[in-house]
């Protein structure tokens, strides 16, 4: 189940640039997201596209 | 005094990246208050709260970052905007420099990334479930830092995971070590035989650091504060022990937690005791007699946990912790320090940047100098009225959101100013006769907490002096040699501006209750 993870963690980083340069810090591999609040932020329209996603 | 703005267009910087821009930018000459953040509505009514809501920030949209400086002069506040975008630029040059892939969005990391197992969510908590069920429809373990997640969207998160065979870790999950590799606030241990499953952040980094010093850590695995509700049923931490019973690098299991219900108890001290692994159980405050009853080894603090299980590990029999160094040594320091306090000094003051510390510390406390009052209280009938102000024992947790969510002012393990000001209040106050602290350090943590905290604690020393009174001061460091900070460096750092230096919370929590007690607790806690 998280063998694999317990044996060598590979991290997709979102949000905070901080922690992905505390992993590559560390040898750790680790990739970042250059996270933005999608639909601009407004909700209803990121359930509108999370649905047309879906599709 | 002049306050100007920048509004950047759809620009998003994450908060903790921002508040380092706001905090270089304060450090400018004549910046009397500068603000990097997100332009969200909460944000523009916290800067017309301080005066420094321009037309032009009140014209931007949630996607846009904006800069206001409240300086001295206009020119002193054009200095500190250019200054600002030019942080900025250095920052995206350097991207470009390391020739550096970044993704856009979750799921383009997971297309180009299939090897990944675990992403790592920080994103504002309303944004973080839709995130971490991406994640684990692309098949990957999470760990979700953010807090302000819903209980409902926790249970739905962790049970897509369970049905998946994922981890969901968190949400409001401060620490993780993986084979080796800190996630979050986590600090750089030693790898040995010894695996953490923790429902606390704070408890994960004292426990695995104390452990360090000894047989070392395989891994810690995080659950999140809520996980062990009745409603949640303890998922993570059910999947995080059977992930170290089977890790064949983990001999020894400890587990970390405040007490659960009493139905998830029983389910969680049963898995573990068919684990067949040595398993300590520390549920903070919890009763130790049910984990002893099913052949499991209770701890009543996380020091105490950490020792029972570097005991196990050297097949000693473990046993109770109350002061590591020489006990006439310790007696001797607390005589030293409350010969000097004057009549009237009657209470302690815990100022502290974990929760669980907090919490630990006051049930160490409580048996030795009776009620301590919170904003975080044991019991809800110590609730201080207005948090901002002690009264009698008072232990205050910062890391509370009613004192992170002013601007710019995130966790207390990273930025010290409003605990440097309650630092100075309690000084202030004759009643005052003990000021106790907790200093996180590791990856995530202020870069030089004991080097920011000095100065304002022989400030504190020197308010009390002035006034005719000595002030003790008694904290402990959370950390490793190994950790960027350096534990040695900085526990230096506090012996120097005259503070007593304890190797674990617990000890600092009862070195603060001998001193207040004027060594009466001695007995109670020695015998």
């Amino acid at each position: 189940m998280t063998m694999e993870l317990l044996r060598k963690p590979k991290i997709i980083n979102v949000g905070a640039r901080n922690f992905h340069d505390s992993l590559i810090a560390q040898g750790a591999d680790s990739v970042h997201v250059d996270w933005k609040p999608p639909a601009g932020g407004d909700q209803e329209m990121m359930k509108l596209l999370d649905k047309l996603d879906k599709l | 005094m002049a306050v100007k703005s920048l509004v950047l267009k759809n620009e998003y910087r994450d908060s903790i990246f921002l508040m380092r821009i706001s905090k270089k930018l304060e450090e400018l000459e004549g910046v009397q208050k500068a603000s990097a953040i997100m332009a969200t509505d909460a944000n523009k009514d916290l800067l017309r709260d301080a005066g420094m809501l321009t037309d032009e920030v009140k014209g931007a949209s949630s996607n846009d970052l904006v800069i206001v400086i409240d300086a001295a002069s206009s020119e002193r506040a054009v200095e500190a905007i250019s200054g600002a975008e030019g942080i900025l630029a250095e920052e995206a040059m350097k991207r470009v420099e390391e020739a550096e892939v970044i993704y856009k969005t979750l799921d383009s990391a997971i297309g180009a990334e299939p090897e990944s197992n675990l992403v790592l969510i920080s994103v504002p908590g309303e944004f973080a479930a839709r995130e971490a069920e991406r994640a684990l429809r692309g098949g990957k373990h999470v760990m979700i830092f953010s807090d302000g997640v819903s209980e409902e969207d926790e249970i739905r998160l962790k049970r897509l995971g369970k049905e998946k065979g994922l981890l969901v870790m968190g949400p409001d999950c401060g620490t993780a070590i993986i084979n080796g590799i800190g996630l979050g606030f986590a600090n750089v241990v030693k790898r040995g035989p010894v695996g953490v499953v923790a429902a606390s952040g704070t408890g994960a980094q004292e426990v695995t650091s104390l452990i360090s010093a000894g047989p070392g850590i395989s891994h810690a695995i995080g659950t999140g504060g809520r996980d062990l509700h009745d409603e949640v049923g303890g998922i993570a931490m059910l999947m995080g022990l059977q992930s170290l019973a089977d890790d064949p690098g983990t001999e020894i299991i400890v587990l970390i937690s405040k007490p659960p219900s009493p139905e998830v108890a029983k389910r969680i001290l049963k898995a573990a005791s068919e684990v067949g692994k040595p398993t300590v159980v520390n549920f903070l405050g919890g009763d130790p007699k049910i984990i002893e009853k099913i052949n499991l080894i209770p701890a009543v603090t996380l020091e105490d946990a950490a020792a029972k299980a570097i005991a196990l590990q050297r097949g000693e029999k473990p046993k109770r912790v109350t002061f590591s160094a020489d006990l006439n040594e310790v007696k001797n320091t607390a005589e030293k320090e409350y010969k000097r306090i004057g009549p009237n000094q009657r209470y302690i003051r815990g100022i502290y940047s974990g929760g669980t510390f907090c919490s630990e510390a006051m049930l160490i406390v409580r048996d030795l100098v009776g009620d301590v009052y919170s904003n975080a209280p044991l019991k809800p009938k110590l609730k201080l009225k207005d948090s901002n102000k002690s009264k009698e024992h008072t232990f205050v947790d910062m890391g509370e959101d009613e004192f992170t969510a002013e601007i710019g002012k995130p966790h207390p393990m990273i930025y010290h100013e409003l605990r440097q000001k309650r630092i100075l209040q309690d000084a202030s106050d004759p009643e005052t006769m003990v000021i106790l602290l907790d200093v996180v350090l590791g990856y995530g943590a202020h870069e030089d907490p004991a080097g920011a905290l000095a100065p304002t604690l022989r400030e504190a020393k020197k308010i009390a002096e002035r006034e005719g009174r000595y002030l003790p001061v008694v904290a402990s460091v959370c950390g490793t040699p190994q950790d960027p900070q350096n534990l040695t460096a900085q526990e230096k750092k506090l012996k120097d501006a005259g503070v007593v230096v304890m190797p674990s919370n617990a000890q600092a929590a009862r070195m603060a209750a001998l001193i207040a007690t004027k060594g009466e607790a001695w007995n109670k806690m020695v015998g």
